[in-house]
């Protein structure tokens, strides 16, 4: 049965609602028939009882000898008449299908049902008169059950589709609104900022949107505070984190050092991506023309000079409208996000894609699964808790953020060596 | 060259005012500088530093002003500082806050060092001010800080070069550094070893002598994209590079 039973809201009130009709359109076919044929049963009744009265009154001042053949000229098509001296049937109670017919003839009358009879006379009844009894024979007191014939069977389908139809439609306006709900709670967590969903539909589905909206202003609040914060303390740790890496520097060279040194600059590191990820957005950097070439071009140089592999094989230029600073700093997080998680050797890529530029970092590392990489880019998620020490879970969120606020997208793919190949995809012309 | 500014050059004890409220800081700075070889005084803020500055023997060659300063900001105390003084002027900002550092080079500092920073790299910062510092009356006007040559323009507080179309293109650290050093010496052949004691100032980088021609060669690809870009760095054989296009102050 499970089969029959459709999984969406929409078909399940569909399929309600053309049930419902068609029962409802069933059962009043049915009642209507049965009033018809009520009335014409009724009808028919009164005519045999007006002839079995007709052949009484008929017999009535007949000798014996000439009653049969008197009754009997009153037979007419359908009713065939006698008289006799005794009644054919036993005084009993008449079957359940002729107790009507029965009640209408009167106390006395006497009915009977022979199946084996001649098609013409099944139904046996008898009506005392004059010393004897009208016997007569009929094929059926009731009315006989036709076929439904094809005009009723041909209505009944048109309705059912015309049913199935507007219920459709209709169902699916209603719950047009919902399925938009449902729309914007999938992709809340994917997408960092609120989906206002629209408040219209039915009042049910206007109170759910509007506690969605509001439950989405909750979390994004939640989130806002919990940046905020974020922000707070790497705005207060840039002091003592100045002031730790001074005296490191008095210290005498050697391998703790070094060390210490490298760990400052992992956290300034994480201070600074945090502090991006906070800013973007919120800079009012107007939108210029721009080389993005030469953006990656020195963001592959920079990583060069550190000793990483890291090489921009894009054309000489792509001009293209850009907050040229937040742009550097989101591409700048996806070539860190590349050396950190992936694996050299990291390549950057323009590509033309129509209306857009699609800028491509791809590494050689163990990649992200693909149920995964919606979660990549949630600020503050690391996929890897091994290496929890390595990041904020911010990379991503940057770029994603950049990319939304620049009318662009981010996506996560699989690079070819079998790493992560993330696309920046950012719109030719300003709008 | 001036006498004044080769004698600067070649003072070992140039005179530093660190102005910084945080006094931990304060010390260590100045801590860090000394071991350096300056002379270095401290103040706490705006009212301290006038003090230094009106002492007759306080004269610095070099303030370190935190932008940061509680009370008057280091802004403001910039804007007042360049009303009187060319005193060369080395921010300290916060990392990442831009508007911070454009509106301190376009009141008049001369470059900037974030927070936190490498001790190395502030250092190197220290001296390359104090190498480029010219005499006071050479300066040119402080409020024109855009560099133009063949049709590019290079505002230096900005750190934004923009191409003839209008296009901005960005450069690296050790990048921008080089096209200053041409830019300042238009024309004029500069030797792998001139620039190589341009790349230095850069932390992070081990300068060999080939980094010259790489970086040199990346600045190329930049403002000479194509083929038929007009050449505006040309190789001197066996001397070095040479900036071909005029300069001007715009």
């Amino acid at each position: 049965m499970r089969f029959l039973w459709p999984a969406s809201l929409a078909g399940r009130i569909t399929l309600l609602l053309l049930g419902g009709l068609m029962l409802l359109h069933i059962g009043s076919m049915w009642v209507h028939e049965r009033a018809l044929r009520g009335s014409e049963q009724g009808a028919r009744l009164e005519r045999m009882a007006d002839q079995l009265a007709a052949a009484r009154v008929a017999v009535a001042p007949l000798p014996e000898a000439a009653r049969d053949a008197a009754a009997h000229a009153i037979s007419r098509p359908g009713i065939e008449i006698h008289w006799d001296r005794v009644a054919p049937l036993p005084a009993r109670a008449p079957p359940n299908a002729l107790a009507e017919a029965a009640a209408r003839l009167g106390p006395d009358a006497r009915l009977g049902w022979d199946p084996k009879a001649e098609p013409g006379h099944r139904v046996l009844g008898a009506v005392p008169a004059e010393g004897g009894w009208i016997v007569f024979s009929v094929p059926w007191v009731t009315v006989g059950r036709g076929p439904l014939d094809h005009g009723a069977i041909s209505s009944m389908v048109a309705m059912a589709l015309g049913i199935a139809l507007v219920s459709i439609l209709v169902v699916r306006w209603i719950t047009g609104p919902l399925r938009r709900l449902a729309t914007a709670a999938d992709r809340i967590g994917c997408d960092p900022r609120p989906i206002p969903v629209p408040m219209e539909g039915p009042e049910e589905v206007r109170h759910a949107a509007a506690a969605f909206n509001a439950m989405q202003n909750r979390i994004g609040r939640l989130l806002e505070d919990r940046t905020e914060a974020l922000a707070a303390v790497s705005h207060d740790l840039r002091t003592p984190l100045s002031r730790l890496q001074l005296r490191v520097g008095f210290l005498p060279e050697g391998e703790d050092r070094t060390r210490m040194e490298a760990d400052i600059v992992e956290m300034e590191l994480m201070i600074a991506r945090t502090l991006d990820y906070i800013r973007e957005g919120r800079d009012a950097e107007p939108v210029r023309p721009a080389d993005l070439a030469a953006i990656l071009q020195t963001l592959a140089s920079d990583a060069a000079d550190q000793g990483h592999d890291v090489a921009y094989e894009g054309p000489g230029r792509a001009v293209l409208p850009l907050r040229r600073v937040a742009a550097k700093r989101a591409l700048s997080n996806l070539v860190d996000n590349a050396l950190r998680h992936g694996r050299p050797p990291v390549r950057l890529h323009i590509r033309d894609e129509g209306p857009m530029l699609a800028v491509e970092v791809s590494d050689a590392g163990a990649g992200i699964a693909e149920a995964d990489r919606a979660r990549a880019v949630v600020p503050f998620v690391q996929l890897d808790p091994a290496r929890s020490g390595s990041g904020v879970g911010l990379g991503l969120a940057i770029a994603q953020r950049f990319a939304q606020a620049s009318n662009g997208s981010l996506e996560l793919r699989e690079s070819r060596e079998g790493g992560l190949l993330a696309r920046l995809l950012l719109p030719r012309q300003a709008g | 060259m001036s006498d004044t500014a080769e004698r600067r050059l070649l003072d070992p004890e140039a005179h530093i005012l660190i102005v910084e409220d945080d006094g931990e800081m304060r010390n260590l700075v100045a801590r860090l500088l000394r071991e350096a070889t300056f002379r270095v005084s401290a103040a706490r803020d705006g009212r301290e530093m006038w003090d230094i500055l009106d002492s007759p023997a306080g004269q610095p060659d070099l303030i370190l002003l935190d932008v940061m300063l509680p009370g008057a900001s280091g802004l403001d105390l910039l804007r007042r500082l360049r009303e009187r003084s060319r005193v060369p002027v080395l921010m300290l900002t916060a990392r990442g806050e831009e508007m911070d550092r454009v509106l301190g080079l376009e009141l008049g500092a001369d470059d900037y060092v974030a927070k936190p920073f490498a001790p190395r790299e502030l250092v190197a910062r220290v001296r390359a001010l104090l190498r480029r510092a010219a005499p006071a009356d050479a300066q040119p006007d402080p409020r024109s800080r855009r560099l133009a040559f063949a049709g590019w323009v290079l505002d230096t507080a900005r750190r934004e070069l923009t191409s003839p179309e209008g296009v901005a293109v960005d450069l690296s650290g050790a990048e921008y550094d080089l096209l200053m050093a041409f830019l300042e010496h238009p024309q004029r052949i500069l030797s792998r070893d001139q620039l190589l004691e341009v790349a230095k100032r850069r932390v992070g980088t081990d300068p060999f002598d080939r980094t010259v021609d790489v970086q040199v060669s990346r600045l190329r690809r930049k403002i000479e994209p194509d083929d038929d870009s007009p050449p505006l760095i040309k190789t001197v054989r066996g001397a070095g590079y040479v900036l071909v296009a005029d300069v001007t102050r715009a």
